[in-house]
């Protein structure tokens, strides 16, 4: 095996913080990295207020349907008497089924899923790099 | 405007845990509100069926096909047809017979204890001749205004 002696690898170890970067251009990169991700966090906020004022107007629409339409009240019975809805599942199903606002509700259900993921945005875009290292994450 | 940023950036960072609470909050808040201002703004015609009732002199109006629930007031009670005033304000004719299960604050009735003026939820299916062929009704009060002109004899 070639190479430099242990002697040499330990000063080069030792020698490498002090290459490392300065204090300054330590302030400079957070610096930078703050600005980017003020970007991300200004599209995540907005992306957020707008799907929240979706989940609002999808769940009044959503809810409206159901009521209606009488579903709220099915659903409200079965909660109720649930062994005379297990007794007629089929028709506490079939009722519930025929009145159910599939188009708003799978509107709802995407509009969550985008909630959820701005909701991540928002809290990743706020990620600082450690203040030893210097390294933004993106 | 770079150091607001920062700081807010750091604000949260160390909040992390709350924020992430705050924003499922936000979201639990905007669905409940959503879905209280939907119930509360939709009107099922609910005061028409509560008005004087003349609604026996009136047709029975057919059950749309598809359609499997129903709900209104009984304005008459047949051998094995009740006559339900739905929210809309149409007559609607509903078959019970023995299979019917019907339902009065939680516990099984004979089908004669039907009387007019209850206000009733029909789940069941359309038939061909536009009537409805109930697999349950279910007893959800009754409706002072309308109890005394109904039940009349056929």
């Amino acid at each position: 095996m070639t190479g430099p002696p242990d002697d040499d690898l330990d000063r080069l170890f030792a020698a490498l913080p002090a290459e490392g970067p300065s204090g300054s251009d330590l302030r400079l990169r957070r610096r930078l990295h703050v600005e980017r991700r003020r970007w991300w966090l200004a599209l995540a906020a907005a992306g957020h207020i707008t799907t929240l004022t979706l989940a609002v107007l999808l769940s009044a629409q959503v809810f409206a349907a159901l009521t209606a339409n009488g579903t709220l009240d099915i659903l409200a019975l079965a909660i109720a008497e649930p062994d005379l809805a297990r007794g007629n599942l089929r028709s506490f199903s079939t009722a519930v089924g025929a009145g159910m606002p599939y188009r708003y509700s799978a509107l709802l259900a995407a509009d969550l899923a985008v909630l959820i993921l701005t909701a991540r945005m928002l809290l990743h875009a706020t990620v600082l790099p450690a203040p030893q290292n210097g390294e933004g994450s993106g | 405007m770079s150091d607001r940023a920062f700081r807010l950036f750091e604000f949260i960072g160390r909040r992390r845990a709350a924020t992430s609470w705050l924003l499922g909050v936000a979201a639990i808040v905007a669905i409940a509100g959503g879905a209280w201002f939907g119930t509360a703004s939709s009107n099922p015609a609910e005061a028409r069926t509560a008005q004087g009732d003349d609604s026996t002199r009136q047709l029975p109006a057919t059950v749309a096909a598809g359609r499997r629930s129903l709900q209104g007031v009984i304005v008459q009670v047949r051998p094995r047809v009740i006559l339900v005033r739905a929210e809309d304000g149409s007559v609607m004719r509903v078959a019970v017979d023995e299979r019917t299960t019907i339902r009065r604050s939680g516990v099984t009735v004979p089908r004669d204890s039907l009387a007019g003026g209850m206000r009733v939820l029909v789940l069941g299916r359309t038939r061909d001749d536009g009537s409805m062929r109930a697999a349950v009704v279910a007893v959800r009060g009754s409706s002072p205004a309308t109890a005394p002109a109904a039940n009349r004899p056929p």
